[in-house]
Parts: structure tokens; sequence; C-alpha cells
């Protein structure tokens, strides 16, 4: 193994795990957040001398695998679906997640869902949630507040119906 | 509760989703999109894997009428894939991803035209060219007990020789070999490999 691959293969390892749960907390289904970062990940390896040298080659990938699922929606809407084609994935995987929260996260509008993925999995500042997103600074932390207030809402109801009376 | 706690806790709720696509995997799809790169004249070419591979990919938009899967002719707009006849007894195979995860309706259409063929979807998680009861040839040029890249062009290019498109292709059964067959392995983007393939049963149902 090259030392290229070497170092590659230590950024996927580290990093494989976080960006998946990013991605799924955007997309919201894990066969097609899997393969999304797999792609993301592969076109990582293709243009690794780039990406080692990006400032945060992780936000790279889930940038990558984010852009993709637009193409991808993009895409399926104009196909004609078809008895046996395309048919939707059954979301997220209840085996994998733990459904409460995640069904609350999930609630969230898309965008604040992938600025709290980005922050919480990715641990970005704003100034890299910005650039992954393509939105501006102050964007992102008003979404983020507005995320974690109705994150804080929507848990705190939950604990309260799973408190025992 | 207050912030921490709340990332804390989704945190927590996604700890057990884990990515179990292979180093490798990512590895072999990353050269393939290298070897893309450095081959600008054959712009959809699938690209090479592994040394067994002949593995050109494919072809020029043309034209043709659409075949159901399991219809004999007529005209029809699928989400998956379609195959259209064409002149010289060709047929032309167009993917649309993401549908094109229907690889065993493919399959049967390409056999019914008369085609010895396996298609597969070789996803991240199955090495490529590892289609059990397929035996494939790899390129003569670089190893025995592989085919010419004469033969296979004819197979999969016959008179063609223009622009190239990723997500279509060709084969033209009357340049197969007796004993032989066709095996495309569909990557999930839509893009593909094309080999050839030793025909059986178990591979190509003939």
């Amino acid at each position: 193994m090259s030392q290229e691959q070497a170092d590659f293969a230590e950024f996927y390892a580290g990093a494989r795990d976080d960006c998946l749960r990013t991605v799924l907390a955007a997309v919201r289904d894990v066969d097609k957040a899997q393969d999304l970062v797999a792609e993301a990940f592969a076109r990582a390896w293709a243009s690794w001398r780039k990406v080692s040298r990006h400032p945060a080659p992780r936000a790279w990938v889930v940038r990558t695998a984010l852009n993709l699922g637009v193409s991808s929606w993009r895409r399926h809407r104009r196909e004609l679906p078809l008895t046996g084609h395309d048919a939707p994935a059954d979301g997220l995987a209840s085996s994998l997640v733990d459904t409460d929260l995640a069904a609350v996260l999930q609630r969230l509008p898309a965008r604040q869902r992938q600025v709290v993925a980005l922050r919480i999995f990715l641990d970005l500042d704003t100034a890299h949630t910005a650039e992954v997103l393509g939105v501006a600074p102050g964007t992102v932390t008003a979404h983020l507040a507005r995320a974690l207030a109705a994150l804080r809402t929507e848990l705190a109801a939950c604990q309260k119906e799973g408190t025992p009376s | 509760m207050n912030d921490p706690d709340v990332i804390t806790a989704v945190k927590a709720s996604y700890a057990g989703v884990h990515m179990d696509v292979p180093l490798d995997a990512i590895v072999r799809r990353g050269r393939r999109l290298r070897a893309q790169r450095r081959l600008p004249g054959l712009a959809g070419a699938a690209g090479t894997v592994a040394a067994l591979a002949l593995a050109l990919a494919a072809l020029v938009p043309g034209g043709g009428g659409a075949r159901a899967p399991g219809g004999s002719t007529g005209t029809a707009r699928l989400a998956a894939w379609t195959v259209a006849s064409q002149p010289g007894g060709g047929v032309r195979v167009t993917l649309r991803w993401p549908g094109i995860r229907d690889v065993a309706g493919l399959q049967d259409k390409l056999r019914a035209d008369g085609i010895p063929a396996r298609v597969a979807h070789i996803g991240y998680l199955r090495p490529p060219l590892n289609v059990p009861g397929c035996q494939v040839f790899g390129d003569g040029s670089t190893g025995p007990g592989g085919i010419s890249h004469a033969l296979w062009h004819k197979i999969f290019y016959g008179p063609h020789t223009g622009p190239q498109s990723n997500h279509a292709f060709w084969v033209y059964r009357s340049a197969i070999p007796r004993g032989l067959g066709v095996l495309v392995d569909i990557y999930y983007d839509g893009t593909f490999g094309l080999y050839v393939v030793k025909a059986s049963p178990q591979c190509t149902g003939t």
C-alpha cells in the first residue's frame, strides 16, 4: 500500500461513520445515505491530492454526498415511476437509530436538519457549515438556534410522555 | 434540557450507525473514476477493474424502438432501462439511474432477445466480477486465457465508433461466438462494465 493510500485509509477509517451519520440525518434513508457517502469517498480518493489538502476533508465528503443526493432527486423526479422500479427505501432503519430521537430530528425542516447534522456529527464550526451548505454564516446560526430550540422542546415532551405517572 | 444535552442525545441516537462499505471497494471505485478521467476519448468508459476485466464501457446514443421488459416489440419509456433494436442485429441498452436496481428484468429481456447474458448489480459491498457461476475472460493482451480486444469491440461496439455515453451500450449477438456470453455489471450510479464470459446455464442461462 502506497503512502497516499495509507493516508486515505486512515482518513476513511476515522471519518466514514461520522460522514454517514451526517448524510443519513439529511437524506433519511440508510441505503441511499451509504451509497452516497461511498461514492463521495470514492471521489475523494480519485482526487485525493486535492482533497487531502482541503481544510476540512470530511466536510468535502459530506458536501459531495449531499450534492449527489440532490442530483439523484432531481433525476428521480423526471423519471416515470413504474411498478417495481424506483421504489423508495424504508427510510431510517429502526435497528440502527434511536427511533424517538430520529423522529424528532426528522421533523425538522431540511435545512435545520442539515445544520444540526454538520455541527453535531462533523463538529464543524459555523464558517465551514456555511461553506458546505452554500449559505451565509448568519443563516447557519439562525437555523441552528431554531433547530436546537425545537429539539429541546420535542425531547422534553418525549421525556415527559415517557415518564411514568 | 440545555443545548449540550440535546447535542449529546442526538449524537447518541445515531451511535449504532456504521459505514459497512470496505475500503477496497472505495479504492476500486476511485481508481475507476481516475481511469475515466485519463481516457477523454472514451468519455463513457466504465474503466478497467482488476486483472480479469476487459471493461471498456460504452457508447453512443442511438435510435430504435424501445421495448418493455418481457414484451416483444412496441415502444415504452421505462424508469429503469430500455432495450432498443438496432440495425445489424444489435440492441442498445440505456440505463436510467436510479432505476437500475431492476437488473433481473434487464437480464430477462436480453436473454429473450437471444443474448446469453448475465446482468449483475455490483454494489460497494460485493467485489466486482465475483459473480457466482460466471467465468469472466480478461483482456487477452495482458494475460493468457483472455479474449482479444477486437472480439470485445465487435460484441459491444459492432460498427460504432462515435462518441459514447456512460449510461448506454450496445450488444451485438451475432458477434458472440458459440459458447460465450456477456456479463454486464451495473454500478449503482448507472455506469457499468462490459465483459465476455463463458456461457453456461448458471451464468448466462444457456
